[in-house]
């Protein structure tokens, strides 16, 4: 079966909101939609008149910081665990 | 009472904020943003809409129905319940969409394995995980916004009440 064909047979077959994605390779991919809808989120509420430019670039870099502090975290939590073996 | 003291009394009252109206937080529980647009700041509420309304979408998706589900997963379901639209579907999913909606939570008949299939497929694992992260966090997002649609309703209300006193 080419892939095409394969991927018509599952999107022919899953029903949204009814059925699962099978999201199971690729899960933690799914934190950064997350982490910049937490942005978007928390600047809409404090800038004071939200533009689209001001928006967009704001919002990016609070992603970028949430992002960043989250890796980092994952990084010790790694290290800890792996390495130190705790 | 001296003219000082009572012009200090009045000015005091005059900066006493009104309250808010709750109709604002009522419109923000029914769809996220409405709130906002309803009190005339359209921009904002879009924008909260639109992102909390696609991260519950998303979550539905990426879960299926079987992540609003206030018996198993209690402790998540606080936080969708924020969400509107999440407590009316828990309610129509465990109501219309169950074969066996009153079997013991977690059990085969519960879950709606073959021998006792629901309307919806369970999901397990990863998909559940991200599917009640998501909806969790767009109820709880809007935890935020019930406290911000609450402080511009007063603000709002406060401005009112200081022309009307002039």
């Amino acid at each position: 079966m080419t892939p095409i064909l394969a991927l018509m047979s599952l999107t022919c077959a899953w029903r949204p909101f009814l059925d699962p994605l099978p999201i199971d390779r690729y899960w933690l991919w799914l934190l950064l939609p997350m982490v910049l809808a937490i942005a978007v989120v928390y600047k809409a509420v404090k800038i004071p008149n939200p533009g689209l430019a001001v928006m967009t670039v704001q919002s990016l870099k609070l992603a970028g910081q949430i992002f960043a502090v989250l890796a980092g975290a994952a990084a010790v939590l790694l290290f800890l665990t792996e390495i130190v073996g705790l | 009472m001296s003219d000082l003291q009572a012009g200090a009394k009045s000015s005091k009252k005059s900066t006493k904020s009104a309250p808010p109206d709750l109709r604002y937080l009522v419109l923000a529980w029914v769809c996220p943003g409405l709130g906002h647009i309803a009190m005339g700041d359209v921009r904002r509420g879009l924008i909260l809409l639109v992102t909390i309304t696609g991260l519950f979408l998303s979550g539905l998706m990426i879960g299926g129905m079987g992540v609003l589900d206030f018996k198993l997963n209690r402790a998540w379901f606080f936080g969708q319940m924020f969400n509107g639209p999440a407590v009316v579907l828990a309610v129509v999913r465990s109501k219309t969409m169950m074969s066996q909606p009153n079997s013991q939570p977690g059990s085969n008949a519960y879950l709606g394995t073959p021998a006792y299939p629901n309307a919806y497929e369970p999901s397990f694992g990863r998909p559940n995980e991200i599917g009640i992260l998501y909806t969790a966090l767009a109820g709880l997002l809007n935890l935020f916004i019930f406290y911000d649609v609450l402080d511009r309703s007063a603000q709002r209300n406060t401005a009112k009440a200081r022309k009307v006193a002039g």
